[in-house]
């Protein structure tokens, strides 16, 4: 077989490759609308503006600076929505 | 569900409501407003200004001020003195002067604070400060305005004025308002809710937050409590005792005092 012929057919046979597998991966992952979104979305989610402060606003979860020690009593729920506003220092 | 959000008191509010008019949450906006104008210190009209350049004689209050002025005292009482709204002395000698955007003034020495119950006497429609005696409501105001506003709007409403906030009713789905709350959303339901914290309001070699007991910026290892409890003015009062005390004993205080909090 000459070398052109054989460059024509390795191509084919890598496009072919190509588009099986993109195929593949395709009806391997569905999209699910009830999937919840991942904390980096919620995050971002969450984030508002705010009007113009010498500290920058932080997500509504209220995050304190650090790694804050939470304490609730038993009849306060905690839930995985973004909150729609939250508690800061003023 | 009804939202308006605005600036007043130093901040941004903002105001939730299930089964509420728009017009009502914009009458809690002209309220809120209002309160601010008689509230602060930075405008020398405002009724607090004339009540304080009265110190020495009786002067003559709303009933707003009156109530606000009451509530001071409680928490005075209800904090062992750590929650003092007679620190304006010591706010201006550590150079918060004037408004915090226009930035802090050179510092001075830091006069002692007197217990409130000292220098402020009240009587119905009345208020009188003793000569050199001078009061600042900003710790204290915003928690007790949410209260107010949030029992005016309605059965299910949120209210949050700069951080110190009250929900009222469930919310949405009955099961609370969600809201954010050291990192995590918490459903509050009838509860209020607020942040103390040395983080904001902070200049180079000092911050707002005066402990009474030195009449200076504290000195303590937390940087930012937020506190659960009844009401946001009790909310508001037990972070700051908590902010002072640090992060040894503020636990066992606000133990049987609040429905939670997170200490940073």
């Amino acid at each position: 077989m000459e070398r052109a012929t054989l460059l024509r057919a390795g191509a084919a046979l890598f496009a072919a490759a190509a588009f099986v597998g993109a195929g593949g991966y395709v009806v391997a992952h569905p999209k699910n609308d009830a999937a919840p979104l991942q904390p980096p979305a919620e995050t971002q989610l969450a984030l508002r503006t705010s009007v113009p402060s010498a500290t920058p606003a932080p997500a509504r979860t209220g995050r304190a600076t650090g790694a804050p020690r939470i304490t609730t009593a038993p009849g306060v729920q905690a839930t995985q929505l973004p909150g729609i506003t939250y508690t800061h220092v003023s | 569900m009804e939202s308006l959000t605005f600036d007043a008191l130093g901040g941004e509010c903002e105001l939730y409501g299930i089964d509420i008019d728009a017009a009502a949450l914009k009458e809690g906006q002209g309220w809120a407003l209002r309160m601010h104008d008689r509230f602060t210190r930075f405008e020398p009209n405002s009724e607090l200004s004339r009540l304080n350049a009265s110190a020495g004689r009786w002067s003559s209050v709303s009933s707003e001020m009156e109530a606000l002025l009451r509530e001071s005292l409680r928490a005075f009482d209800i904090s062992d003195g750590l929650v003092n709204v007679a620190v304006l002395p010591a706010l201006l000698a550590a150079g918060y002067t004037r408004d915090f955007a226009a930035g802090p003034t050179a510092t001075t020495a830091a006069p002692r604070i007197r217990p409130l119950p000292e220098v402020l006497q009240l009587r119905p429609g009345e208020a009188r400060l003793a000569e050199g005696a001078s009061l600042d409501l900003g710790g204290i105001a915003k928690g007790w305005l949410a209260d107010r506003l949030a029992a005016d709007l309605g059965r299910n409403v949120l209210v949050n004025l700069c951080g110190d906030l009250y929900a009222r009713g469930g919310g949405a789905t009955g099961e609370g308002w969600p809201v954010g709350f050291g990192g995590k959303t918490l459903l509050l339901m009838d509860l209020g809710a607020a942040t103390s914290g040395t983080t904001k309001r902070a200049w180079e070699g000092g911050h707002h937050l005066i402990d009474p007991r030195t009449g200076l910026p504290a000195k303590t290892d937390l940087s930012e409590v937020s506190v659960l409890a009844a009401t946001a003015t009790d909310a508001e009062i037990y972070a700051k005792v908590a902010l002072l005390l640090g992060a040894s004993a503020a636990p066992k205080w606000l133990e049987g005092r609040s429905q939670g909090w997170s200490l940073s």
